[in-house]
């Protein structure tokens, strides 16, 4: 449910293109996220990483739009101007998705979140598309990643004590030594699944057939809520972009 | 109810080599015992030995090349029953890392439950019982990486015996575990085994542990070499020896202290009892000894 949610808030993101509909979907995903109980400093730290790509398609685009419609408005500052606004546009583009993706995760663990995909495309059983399996295998992906992440250091660790080399050299030099670093994850990764596959079978994992949930996804009030808050957003989108 | 949990009947076991050709050397060589309800059996052997084939066979993961296994009363190479076989012979295995499938430690142990396709409810439960053996009712939602090693392999066992096995099966459970974890371990499966009257058995190179079951097997060069009480079994030091184990500490120095011509009590198991028995020596020559 939230999955869909998240969706339609995304593309109500990428369709947004007066100031007044960026306004309106600020303030929802602020409220969203106060409403979530999460301070908004979190997500705003959640940001940082993506600063700098961030700064770079601003770079780019200033650049680009500039140079795209030089021709077509004679005005060398309102091209200027121009591109500025779209690059505006599009950092709030990215920060409304962050936020909303970051809101969709933090809220939800990874395994409801796969069960709402698998329960999502169960239709899709009926052209033999393996949805269980595949959100099986995504979720054994999440479980994974923390374990993988400690053996990459234990590896790292093994190896810098065997003086080898990480932080020196030029970027295609230190991708070169992460070699030493990646085999044995890798190999260590494929033991892990054999492993895993062994104790899955021995605890009597046959696959989707014959399976049930502990946890059954239902669709409580607070989703109705939800849906409805959504619905009144698409419909006020709507209203502005087109409408007016 | 069948009494005899595990029966095996000259169990044989070779590895296909690698190219696929003929068999190997034999993994398990005739192999029959039987193991009754209720017993906590340890399973001891140098590497090379058997003791994990041994174990894959009990819960169908391997098939005996020649023989029978019996797992409450079900064949093993039945395939219609053989997620019978695996519910009732759970497994526990030597890496926690490796066999927690759940994002939490509930929905861990609630994986085998839903295998076998119960109501949520009965899984709920289940869960909180299984939850509540193993000591662990607090960590249901956390995530398994941050907990330690020992709760690690708390919530694995837990999630075996959630689906309620006629026999827990531990292939070198605590062999990554730090000394008070395998104590913690031994504690929990000693009370299961009292209290559940679950049968345990526990593949391990830890003779202190093995010294805590009620019947110890050695194992070497695929067959079983010895079986009897721990006392029986490590009170023949020189046998062990020459089965590339070792008794417990204590009780090897007690048998080499006989050997030496001291009256001591053979097969003597842990140092409590070990006090005891050198208390009553050096009374009886006469020394002033106050037990501490």
């Amino acid at each position: 449910m939230k999955i869909l949610l998240a969706a339609v808030f995304m593309t109500l993101v990428f369709l947004a293109d007066a100031y007044s509909s960026f306004l309106l979907l600020i303030v929802f995903s602020v409220t969203a996220a106060c409403v979530a109980g999460r301070p908004l400093g979190h997500s705003v730290k959640g940001l940082k990483p993506f600063l700098f790509i961030t700064l770079f398609t601003v770079a780019l685009n200033t650049v680009a739009v500039s140079g795209m419609s030089q021709d077509g408005s004679g005005c060398f500052s309102s091209v200027i101007r121009e591109g500025v606004v779209l690059s505006i546009q599009i950092v709030l583009r990215l920060f409304l998705l962050l936020t909303g993706a970051s809101l969709l995760t933090s809220t939800t663990t990874p395994v409801s979140l796969m069960d709402g995909l698998e329960a999502m495309l169960k239709p899709l059983k009926r052209f033999h598309v393996p949805v269980h399996e595949a959100a099986t295998v995504m979720a054994m992906a999440l479980r994974f990643i923390p374990v993988l992440l400690e053996e990459a250091e234990r590896i790292y660790q093994a190896q810098a004590s065997r003086s080898a080399v990480f932080d020196s050299g030029n970027p295609l030099k230190r991708a070169g030594r992460c070699v030493p670093v990646l085999v044995p994850l890798f190999v260590g990764a494929f033991r892990r699944a054999d492993e895993l596959a062994t104790a899955m079978e021995s605890r009597c994992y046959r696959g989707s057939g014959g399976r049930t949930r502990m946890r059954r996804l239902s669709f409580s009030r607070a989703d109705s809520l939800c849906a409805s808050t959504m619905l009144t957003l698409t419909a006020a989108f709507v209203c502005i972009e087109y409408v007016m | 109810m069948v009494r005899k949990v595990v029966e095996t009947h000259g169990v044989e076991f070779s590895y296909v080599g690698r190219d696929g050709s003929g068999p190997g050397t034999k993994a398990l060589d005739g192999i029959s015992l039987s193991i009754e309800k209720g017993e906590f059996v340890a399973v001891v052997g140098g590497n090379g030995s058997g003791k994990t084939t041994f174990a894959r066979m009990l819960n169908a993961l391997f098939e005996p090349t020649a023989g029978a296994v019996f797992i409450g009363g079900i064949e093993t190479k039945d395939k219609e029953r053989l997620w019978e076989v695996r519910r009732l012979a759970g497994m526990v295995f030597q890496n926690p890392d490796s066999q927690i499938v759940g994002a939490t430690v509930e929905e861990d142990v609630a994986f085998g439950p839903e295998n076998l396709g119960l109501e949520p409810e009965e899984i709920r439960r289940r869960v909180r019982d299984a939850l509540r053996h193993v000591g662990m009712e607090e960590d249901g939602d956390t995530p398994p990486h941050l907990l330690s090693g020992g709760r690690k392999q708390r919530a694995a066992i837990a999630g075996v015996i959630a689906m309620k096995p006629a026999c827990l099966i531990l292939d070198e459970a605590t062999a990554l575990q730090d000394p008070v974890a395998r104590k913690d371990i031994m504690e929990l499966l000693r009370r299961i085994n009292r209290e559940e009257g679950m049968t345990v058995i526990h593949i391990t190179h830890d003779m202190e542990e093995a010294a805590l079951a009620d019947r110890v097997i050695v194992m070497a060069g695929g067959q079983v070499a010895l079986d009897g009480t721990p006392r029986e079994v490590f009170s023949r030091v020189s046998r062990l020896r020459e089965l590339g184990v070792h008794a417990p500490y204590v009780t090897e120095l007690f048998e080499l202290l006989r050997e030496e011509g001291f009256e001591l009590p053979s097969g003597v198991l842990g140092v409590d009892e070990a006090a005891s028995a050198l208390g009553r020596m050096l009374t009886g020559r006469g020394y002033a000894f106050h037990t501490p």
